[in-house]
């Protein structure tokens, strides 16, 4: 073998032995699963005993089940509250940030600390913040006279009450941990709007009104635009808060998607029907994630 | 930051003032739900449900820590948790700075294999739970560490990041190793994971952080309380009778204590990782 074949074969060896790991995990844990995923939602399947097929049965029994329309639109609900609270909200704080001169990073650490712990926590510390009796949060509304003690409206019972107050529970979780996150990476896209432009719009007369909606917005817009996108598949994939505060209730109230897949297949052993949600649920997701992966090229760079 | 720096010695504008007080009053409020679990953590279990609740404990005992800690087997739990919480970092380091290397070759295939692997990113874990969970039972992997570590000892993310950086590597480095006679291999090894370093800090920490935070899967593939991790462990303190709230919120504040020393730490990177690149969240 000539020399040069030779280490043409070394190297062939050696991209082949650095790629096989990460692409048997990435093949296995994404692309079959996903295939399998499909595969599994044409059986009726309880995991004891063998599946069996049933066409496209499940997808019919899913979409006649109102249990799955009203996960639909919990899931909906939540991302329409969720997604411009946390971007408002995120903007709102980046903004701050930005005109900060000194102990920047300092308060960037501090926004950024309910983004790192685990979403279990915030949940639990928020159902504490709203347990209905002892919560601190129904004691200051209560002493601000924004309600009365003994006689509370329905949805100060927060995760007990199905008419709103669940899902206003979940929602601060959501809101609480995205809020720092955006802040962070609006304030790297703001950091990107060239200094020069606020001093020309100064030197003509501009109030800081005008530059904000004249400058700071065009100019953020496609970072506000990916954040939307990023904020929305989010919130359809939420499932850790309503899984720890109401495991879904009550009345269903709080049933997200994800956490209705779980307690079908988990709870329920309904294996395909639980995987017909899921397809259905990848494919929603699919949309957003196309839009963004849309946007991303065409340059939405920040840092 | 920004270059305009303010001289402390001159003094501060009334303007200035008032905006640090702004920044601190938001500051505080967003961070009042972790000063309320600390806080609460520090109460004794008839001043936790006290009306009015007291903002600051009256008589701050330490004993909610201690009994939170000695009412479950927490020593196993951390441990399994900062195991697994370990390995995969180590394992998602190694694997996807190699998978990162070669990807910036060129080689039949090389462009396609690339697409495959970002386009993992368009496959949400949570779609793929119940497949991923029938998988495992499968292979047999139900109830073993392998199914907390395999699934995230690589990733598309870290994989791109290294070859983002890799392919700012000069080509002469490569060009003066292949010279002297340094493989591929040894050159990775010896000379570019080394320069990597801190695409390795941002990998490592962010999934450090994603592993010991995370809940979904492990709730879905243990079952065996000798192999539970700490988010899971959590429950252990609301039973039908109620929640033990100041044992619990002590619960939290030693859970999440890793992850938090270690963002404070080394918040510049794990900042940078996510402002960079938006993927995480």
């Amino acid at each position: 073998m000539s020399p040069l074949s030779k280490k043409r074969l070394k190297r062939g060896a050696f991209i082949g032995l650095s790629l096989a790991p990460s692409l048997v995990i990435i093949l296995a844990f994404y692309y079959f699963s996903i295939f399998y995923c499909f595969g599994v939602s044409f059986f009726k399947w309880n995991m004891l005993g063998a599946p069996k097929f049933i066409g496209l049965n499940n997808y019919v029994l899913m979409f006649t089940n109102p249990d799955f329309w009203n996960s639909v639109k919990v899931s909906f609900v939540y991302a329409f509250w969720a997604v411009p609270f946390c971007i408002v909200l995120g903007l709102l704080a980046g903004l701050l940030l930005k005109n900060a001169t000194f102990g920047k990073s300092f308060f960037r650490v501090m926004l950024f600390l309910p983004v790192v712990i685990s979403m279990v926590v915030a949940a639990l510390i928020w159902k504490w913040i709203l347990n209905a009796q002892a919560g601190i949060l129904n004691y200051i509304l209560i002493s601000v006279s924004f309600a009365k003690l003994g006689d509370m409206p329905h949805w100060m019972r927060w995760v007990n009450d199905p008419l709103g107050g669940s899902m206003a529970a979940i929602l601060f979780v959501g809101i609480w941990k995205r809020v720092g996150y955006n802040a962070v990476i609006f304030l790297a896209g703001l950091e990107n709007i060239p200094l020069e432009y606020y001093e020309a719009a100064t030197l003509d007369g501009a109030n800081p009104w005008q530059k904000f909606w004249g400058i700071t917005l065009p100019l953020l817009a496609p970072v506000l635009f990916f954040v939307t996108v990023i904020q929305i598949i989010a919130a359809l994939k939420v499932s850790i808060s309503p899984l720890v505060m109401t495991q879904g209730g009550p009345a269903r109230s709080t049933d997200v998607f994800v956490l209705h897949i779980y307690k079908e297949a988990f709870q329920n052993f309904r294996m395909g029907y639980a995987s017909a949600i899921a397809v259905a649920v990848f494919l929603l997701i699919l949309v957003f994630t196309v839009l963004q992966f849309r946007v991303g090229e065409k340059k939405v760079h920040y840092q | 930051m920004s270059g305009n720096k303010s001289l402390p010695n001159k003094g501060f504008s009334v303007g200035q003032i008032l905006f640090y007080a702004a920044m601190t009053v938001f500051v505080v409020i967003y961070n009042y739900p972790l000063i309320w679990m600390l806080v609460t953590g520090f109460k004794n279990s008839h001043e936790v449900y006290a009306y009015p609740p007291n903002v600051w404990p009256r008589n701050p005992v330490f004993s909610s820590f201690v009994e939170a800690w000695t009412a479950a087997d927490w020593p196993r739990y951390m441990g399994n948790t900062l195991f697994v919480a370990t390995a995969v970092p180590l394992l998602k380091i190694l694997l996807s700075a190699f998978a990162g290397f070669v990807l910036t070759y060129k080689f039949k295939g090389a462009k396609i294999i690339l697409i495959l692997v970002l386009g993992t990113m368009m496959i949400p874990d949570e779609t793929t739970l119940v497949a991923k969970y029938l998988l495992m039972k499968q292979l047999g992997w139900v109830n073993t560490y392998w199914a907390l570590i395999v699934p995230g000892a690589t990733g598309a993310f870290s994989i791109f990041l290294y070859r983002q950086f890799f392919m700012t590597l000069p080509r002469d480095l490569a060009d003066a190793a292949a010279m002297d006679g340094c493989g591929d291999f040894r050159y990775l090894l010896s000379i570019g994971l080394p320069l990597a370093k801190s695409t390795s800090l941002t990998v490592g920490l962010l999934s450090f952080i994603d592993e010991w935070n995370s809940t979904l899967w492990p709730l879905i593939i243990i079952n065996n309380d000798k192999m539970r991790m700490v988010q899971i462990a959590l429950k252990v303190f609301s039973d039908d009778g109620g929640t033990t709230w100041n044992q619990l919120m002590a619960a939290c504040c030693f859970v999440s204590l890793p992850v938090i020393a270690l963002f404070v730490i080394l918040q510049k990177q794990f900042i940078a990782g996510v402002a960079s690149t938006g993927i995480k969240g």
